[in-house]
Formats: C-alpha cells, structure tokens, sequence
C-alpha cells in the first residue's frame, strides 16, 4: 500500500482562519492534498495555497475553468496558488471539492501540482478548473498553509493531506 | 516429560541471546492503508443500474471514490452515466460540467435537477469492446451537516468524442448511504462493464 | 471485505537522457493502473503511452480539452497522446490512470491530467483499440529522448 493518510483537520467553529500542515513527513514521494471548503463570511471563495510558508512571487499557473455558461483560461506568477471553494452567496450547506497532486515533494528540484477543483451551486454559476503549477523552490515541502485572506472557514470544512511512496 | 532447564540440560553448547532480534533484520510493521477497494461490480449480462448501498457502515473512511468502466446499449446518439445519491429520483440535484468533444469546448449548469451527469460513454452505435471511463470522488460522504458534492473526471474516445470535469450537489445534507450509477437514456450497461468503490481515510 | 490497495508497482527515475522508458511484465492482478510521469524537459514535444509494444499511432485516440494557444480549445487525433513533456520551466507533470487495464473483454481506456506551468493544463481520454491485457506501458516523446532526471512511477489499483 503506497497511499497513507498524513492527518484531516476538520473546522469545528466559523472562527477558522487557515488550515496549516506542519512538520510533513519527509519519507513519501508525491503528496496528495483533498479539500472539501466553503467561505463562511463573502464571495469570491477563492482558497490561496502557499507552502513552506513562502508567500513569494514563486508559483507559476495555468487554469482552465467552466462557470457553468463559458470557458476561460489565465495564467499568472503569484504569491500562492488557488483551490476556489464554494462561498457565502452560494447554496446553503454546500462546499466546494478539490485536490491538489504535489510530486517529488522532497526533490531539490521545483515542484510540480496538478490540481483539480469545482464548486457547487443550485444556480448558473458554478466553477470547475484544472490547473497547472510550478512552485520554484529547491527545498523538500515542510508545510502547506491555506487559507481565505482573512475570512473564515465555514465549520464543517475539511483538509486531508496524504503521502504517496 | 518434565521440563529441564538448560544448565541442567546435556546441551552443553550453547548461546545466549538476549533479543529475539538477533540475526534477523527489523520489519516495521505495514503502514496503515488509507485507499482501500471496498466493493466491485463487474456486470455478467446487462444491467439497468449498479448500486453501492449499506455505506453507512463504512464509518473508517472519510472519503468515497467511484471507478468505472462503462458501455450502454443505447442506439440513438450520446449516452450519459448518471447518479442518484440515497435513491433521491426528485429534482433535488445540481449539476455542472467543463467539457471538451474535439470540436468544441464549453460549460453547462442544470439546475434543481434529478439525475446529475457525470460523464458520456460509449454506446451500441460505437466500435465493438469500447467503453467510457470516469473516477468520481465523494468527500465527506458520512456527514450530516454538507449537502453532498461529487466531482467527476470522465470521458469516452467514440463517434462523438468527448472529456469532462464535471461536479454535482445533492441538495440534502443527509449522510451518503447508497449511490446509483445508470444511464440517461434508460437503457442497460453492457455485460463487462465495471464499477468499483474506494474507502479513502 | 477492505482491501488495501494502491500499490507502487516499479519506477525509474533517469539518470540520463532515454528514448524511451518502459514497463514490463505488469503484475495482472490489479484493475487499474496509474503512472506518474515528472517530466524535466523543456520542449512541448508529445509524450506517448503505448501499449504491449503496439507503436501504430492509428491503433490508439484521444480527445482533450487544453488552454494550448492561449485559449481554450479541445482536440482529438489518432495517438497515445498523455500530454506534453515540458516546457520553459523544465517541468511536466502527468497523472496518467489506464482503466481495467488486465481485461481482455474491451479496449484500454485511459484519462490523463497534463500539466506545463508556464504553458498549459489540460485533461485527456484516450483509447487503444485492442482487447488485450496490457502486460507492458512503454512511455516516449514523439520524437527526441526523455530528459536525464524524469521520474516514472507506475501504482496498481485492485478492482
């Protein structure tokens, strides 16, 4: 068995500001990170990944996302990367579903991400993205961080981080 | 025969060790399994419908995962793979896709909805042994305060091609204790047709 | 009954440039196979999955949607296609899921996720039209070698 559950954090109350993986274990080869959120306070529910705590211009993307009417596509270089969730506008109870696909976390090379997400909403407008990142660094992933600039976690909303080996 | 000890024992040639390790290598125990296959149906003859039920008794796991391999025998066009959650045929879904068919790439919404899409798959009217594929994930499946949200990957190279992420709500927050997988056009998956289910912790 | 799975089958990792990276005598008793490829090269050159030494691009389609060319677009053609093996950041990754690939009643069916940073994502199904067990996955670029410090990791799925 080469697919291990690293730890879930789940949001007990609607205090939560981010989500924080520390100390990951440095035996796996790729990791796998799964996500089920919502922004309990406004839209848009756009969740912002960093790693290692580095909050620097070193993630580079390429997305292609449906809204439910039209397709786009961006690409950017920013501080962090993006699972958009579902927010405070959208149907009641209802929380977005992501997956971000590290590999080689421990390599001393960039790191590659494959990520999936999609957002759900009884209405038009709903999201579903691919994406594409690079994270520039030469240093193992010590730690994910995640969170919504600011707002809140709605309760009930879960991270579980798995090692692939 | 009673017990001698060694010292009082003929055995005179002898060594003592004090752990049970010595000259043997260290075997940590297996890692804990977090991706388990729960249950598969692989069709014999065709079929209307696959259910997975009873998945309240699944309480280890925190997430569901759905891989199927599928074929309709449908004739007249496109043929969708749909999903009821807890056999809710109402129109209490949502349901959403990006999509590529080779000529186009698009997105579509339907809403307050029953029997949410998940991927096209191939049919009668496509080359003989060809079969559409998807993974659907579930997360937190179990919980009774989250309508439940499915997020698709799925797709079938046929006549009329195409590929998709797709995604549905069902608007209940009940806990998720059966999913059905059937067809749009109501008509039967094919003998050979697979479907298996994951317990991810 | 649970059944653990997930089980890393083989892997390479290339120490230096290679035609071609294959994978033989796969163990039969899986339902699905997934192959994570990380790729170092810089060009957009595609990588092809082919399957028991069948090298006839015609016996193989696909059809993807992608952000290639600065807008979205999707496409199909007569190939193995899995995506394309770098870019200008010298990485690719792709998560490459071959679906019930020990049946011998239906073709092999795949999914891809394709992903060049600086470049474009995309997501791929594909075919090969052949009922056979595959026993061998042998990973090339369309044309050139694979770069030195690529990884290939092949996990098997119970079914």
């Amino acid at each position: 068995m080469a697919y291990e559950l690293i730890e879930t954090i789940e949001v007990t109350n609607a205090t939560t500001t981010d989500l924080v993986f520390t100390s990951i274990p440095q035996d796996g080869i790729d990791l796998k990170l799964v996500v089920s959120a919502r922004n309990s306070d406004s839209a848009p529910g756009v969740v912002l990944i960093t790693l290692n705590n580095d909050s620097g211009s070193n993630y580079s993307q390429e997305d292609l996302e449906g809204n439910g009417g039209s397709v786009s596509s961006n690409s950017s270089t920013q501080g962090y990367f993006r699972l958009r969730m579902t927010d405070s506008g959208d149907t009641a109870n209802t929380f977005g579903s992501g997956q971000a696909y590290i590999s080689n976390y421990t390599s001393s090379s960039n790191k590659s991400i494959s990520c999936d997400r999609v957002t759900e909403n009884n209405a038009s407008t709903a999201y579903q993205r691919i994406e594409a990142v690079s994270y520039s660094t030469s240093s193992a992933i010590s730690s994910i961080e995640i969170d919504f600039l600011g707002d809140n976690f709605a309760q009930y909303t879960t991270a579980s981080l798995y090692k692939i080996y | 025969m009673a017990a001698i000890s060694f010292k009082r024992s003929s055995l005179e040639d002898f060594n003592k060790y004090n752990s049970l390790l010595v000259g043997n290598e260290f075997t940590p125990p297996p890692a804990d399994s977090s991706y388990d296959l729960l249950e598969t149906t692989t069709l014999t003859s065709s079929t209307s419908s696959v259910t997975f039920s009873g998945l309240g008794s699944y309480t280890d796991y925190k997430h569901l995962q759905i891989r199927m391999v599928t074929r309709s025998t449908d004739s007249t066009g496109d043929d969708g793979v749909v999903a009821q959650i807890n056999s809710d045929t109402g129109s209490n879904y949502a349901y959403h896709g990006l999509f590529g068919t080779g000529s186009i790439i698009g997105s579509y919404a339907v809403t307050s909805a029953s029997n949410p899409l998940l991927f096209t798959t191939a049919n009668a009217n496509n080359a003989t042994d060809s079969f559409g594929v998807g993974v659907v994930d579930l997360l937190d499946f179990s919980s009774t305060s989250k309508n439940t949200t499915a997020r698709n990957l799925g797709g079938s190279t046929e006549t009329n091609p195409s590929i998709r992420l797709t995604s549905f709500v069902h608007l209940n927050t009940s806990a998720v204790t059966s999913v059905t997988l059937l067809l749009q056009s109501g008509t039967n998956f094919v003998a050979g047709s697979r479907f298996s289910l994951y317990g991810i912790k | 009954m649970a059944t653990p799975t997930y089980d890393l089958l083989d892997s390479t990792t290339l120490a230096s440039s290679a035609s071609s990276v294959t994978f033989t005598s796969i163990d039969q008793s899986y339902g699905d196979l997934v192959v994570v490829i990380d790729s170092k090269g810089t060009s957009t050159t595609a990588i092809y999955s082919y399957y028991n030494s069948d090298f006839t691009n015609a016996n193989y389609s696909y059809v993807n949607m992608t952000t290639l060319g600065a807008s979205p677009s999707s496409n199909t053609a007569s190939n193995p296609f899995v995506g394309f093996e770098g870019s200008s950041l010298g990485q690719s990754l792709s998560l490459l899921h071959i679906m019930d690939y020990s049946a011998t009643d239906k073709h092999k069916s795949y999914l891809c996720r394709n992903n060049l940073p600086d470049l474009l994502t995309q997501a791929i199904a594909g075919r090969w039209s052949n009922s056979s067990a595959v026993s061998s996955v042998t990973l090339q670029l369309s044309s050139g070698n694979l770069v030195s410090g690529s990884t290939f990791y092949l996990y098997g799925i119970a079914k």
